[in-house]
Formats: C-alpha cells, structure tokens, sequence
C-alpha cells in the first residue's frame, strides 16, 4: 500500500483574470502536515477544494491514494436542525460504520460539548460548532483532513486542543493540509507558501 | 441498513423544519380548492377539467417543494461533505428523494382522489386518477431533483427552477392526464399507461445514479 496520500501535480488555476497556480505540484506523504500559506486571494481554499474533488483545475491532476477525505470547509458541514449527537451518527452512517457511542461521549469530553450533546447544532455557538466539526472528523476517521481555516472561530484553547490533535493525527499515520492565517505556524508542518502572481 | 438510516435523517429534518415542511401540500389543497370554486360550473359537469387542475397543481406544487431539496444542505456545507463520501453518494440521494416522495408524493396521491370524490368524481376515475398519480409524483421528483441539484451551487432557485422544470414535466403531465381522460371516457388507455411506467422506470434507474456527478459538479461554482 502506498504511503502517499495524496499528489497533485502541474496543476493550472486561473478562475477570472487571475492565474493562481501555473504548474503547482504537491505530494501529502502519511504522517505528513502541509500548511498553506498566503495572503488573502492567492488560492489556498481553492487549492484546498481542487484536493476534495469540489473544484476541477484548469489543467493538472490529483490523485487521491485514500478516500473518503476529510474535509473541514468555512462551513461547518454540520446539519443545523439535528443535535451534535444526530451529526455524528450521520458522519458515522456515510463512512458505513457502525455509530460508537461511547467512542463519540470520549470525543466530546475531550472538545468539553458534552453537555451539548443533545443541542441542536442551531443553538451552539460557531466555536462550538467548530469543536463539533472536528469531532466529526475524528468519528469519521479519515487518513486525510484537509482543513481551510480550522483555527477561526476558536480560543486559544480550543487552537492548542486543534494543534495537538494535528500533531497527534500525523504521528499515527494520518495526513494534513491545513490553508491558515494563524500567527505561529503548526510544529513539524511543512510550510507552503502561496503568492498572488 | 446506511440507506434506511439516511432517511430516517431526511425525515427527520423535514419533521424539525416545521411549517416548512407541510407548506407544499397546504399550497395543494389550496391551488385546487381555487380551482374548485372558481371553475365549479366546469368541474361539476366535466371530471377531466378536475382532473387537469389537480394534475397541473401536482407539478407546481413540486416546484414549490423541490427547491430546497438540496439548499438546506449546501448551505450548511453538509453537501460537499457528502459527496466526498462517493460509496454512499447513491443512498444519500435516493434517502433524500424517498424523503421528499414521503412527504408530497404520498399526501399528493391520497388527498387528489380524495379531492375529486368530494367534488362528485366517480369511484373508478378517482382510483384512476390516484393510480397516475402514485405513478406520476415520483417521476416528478426524479426529473425536478436532477434540476434542482444543478441549479444548487449557482444559488438558484425559484424562477430558474420552474422554467427549466417545467417543460421537462410535460410527457409525464400529457401522459398522466391522458390515461385520466380516456378512463373517463371509457377508451382504452393501456398505452398510455405503458408510457407512464415507461418515464416511471427510466427515471428511477437513471436519475439517482446521475445525481451524484451532478451534486459534485454543482459544487464547482
């Protein structure tokens, strides 16, 4: 079995006027963290959804070694009308596994929702919601996150809780791309910068 | 065993949308209540003029109930998270139509007949009537979905949806009414009654299977 995760390669972009790739090339190894880089508009959520499959480049190719990916868009990818719990049984259902409730109580404890188990995703605050979202990435269990942003909407707290859980996804095995704006740049993440051509 | 547990989502986020969720068969009910009233000299003496307006209202009343089939989850991302998941693309979808089906399809099929029998509709041609439409509701849920699911990304809806719906409804429409209106006239109908299945069949073997390239194509926009 392969250990990369992902490759793209020679890859060309220019939705509009502006070109944002011409000939990018990556490879996502396992273990690996990538973090993208770059001001606001130079590509990095469109790079992110050309590596989902939810945008086609002009030109270039990605290969995706293991699916289903995880992908933590700006939107949460949570239904706003079911409870936390009902969101994770859903992630669970798409991925054909059986619902781990205990699993999922040990998962919440650790994002300290357990006391909004029962909430619809409605009523919970969007850093909450956030915490959720990764609970579902978790639940899901995917070797591949790719994540636009995931430290907005957080404390500090809660970006430490999202660093280690980076960390500790790539020491067993799994990969990251992550695009972000934070200050300090995740530990042991291969840095790659975009620019506005 | 993932299908039934998908839908039972579906229905349940139709339950917890409240009013939403009933609001296409009230404008039903309303639509051929209308009609009804307005065109009773017509439809006391003529079970066909009742039998287009209910026919008619069934396809509007899609309209009105597909297009937030696929909105709901795009705007919450919940979409693009699906079709990610491309094994169980398949089921996702046909949960949501099923859904959707239960929920106007169904209601649609009883409360017509039940419509044209208070308004002194024959026994036979009810049934009739209520056998197209048990035929006809879930082909219009196939045909509207596969509308609906390109227009999602672009933020379309409403007018886009129903000119670009509805022509696509007029073989079911012609069909549907036509085995209606030779019932009524004691001619034979088995033909198009044949062509009913035929559009019934098609649909549901081609449509799911196209939806999820679609659904995913959407999403680039």
């Amino acid at each position: 079995m392969s250990s990369t995760h992902l490759t793209v390669n020679n890859l060309h972009c220019q939705p509009g006027s502006q070109e944002l790739f011409d000939g990018l090339s990556i490879s996502v190894a396992a273990g690996e963290t990538i973090e993208l880089r770059g001001p606001n508009g130079c590509g990095k959520s469109t790079l992110l959804r050309i590596m989902a499959g939810l945008q086609q480049p002009d030109s270039g190719d990605v290969i995706r070694y293991v699916e289903p990916i995880g992908y933590l868009g700006h939107k949460f990818g949570l239904a706003s009308i079911l409870t936390v719990q009902e969101n994770l049984r859903w992630t669970s259902t798409l991925n054909g596994a059986k619902f781990d409730t205990a699993r999922a109580q040990e998962l919440l404890e650790v994002f300290e929702l357990r006391t909004a188990t029962n909430k619809l995703i409605q009523e919970l605050s969007a850093g909450q919601k956030r915490r959720c979202s990764f609970v579902c990435l978790l639940i899901g269990e995917y070797k591949l996150w790719l994540m636009d942003e995931p430290f907005s909407s957080l404390d500090s707290q809660g970006e430490e809780l999202v660093r280690k859980l980076i960390q500790e996804h790539s020491r067993t095995g799994g990969s990251a791309v992550i695009a972000s704006h934070a200050a300090s740049p995740l530990a042991q993440a291969i840095q790659v910068e975009l620019g506005i051509s | 065993m993932r299908f039934w547990a998908l839908y039972r989502r579906e229905l349940l986020i139709e339950v917890r949308s409240g009013v939403e969720s009933i609001i296409p068969i009230v404008f039903f009910i309303v639509v051929v209540g209308i009609f009804t009233f307005a065109l009773n000299d017509l439809i006391s003496g003529d079970s066909k003029v009742l039998v287009s307006v209910i026919w008619i209202t069934t396809l509007f009343t899609s309209i009105v109930s597909l297009d937030n089939l696929f909105k709901r989850d795009h705007a919450d991302g919940t979409l693009a998270v699906a079709v990610l998941h491309s094994d169980a693309v398949l089921s996702l979808v046909v949960a949501k139509l099923l859904a959707h089906w239960t929920l106007t399809g169904i209601p649609i099929t009883i409360l017509g007949p039940l419509i044209g029998l208070m308004s002194g509709m024959q026994l036979e041609n009810a049934t009739m009537l209520g056998l197209t439409l048990l035929i006809g509701t879930p082909t219009i849920t196939m045909l509207g979905a596969l509308v609906t699911a390109l227009l999602v990304g672009l933020g379309r809806g409403g007018e886009l949806l129903t000119v670009l719906i509805l022509p696509m409804y007029i073989p079911i429409l012609l069909f549907g009414m036509g085995v209606c209106h030779l019932n009524i006239d004691s001619a034979p109908y088995t033909s198009e009654l044949l062509w009913c299945l035929a559009l019934l069949s098609g649909s549901i073997t081609v449509i799911p299977l196209a939806l999820g390239p679609v659904i995913k194509l959407s999403q680039d926009s």
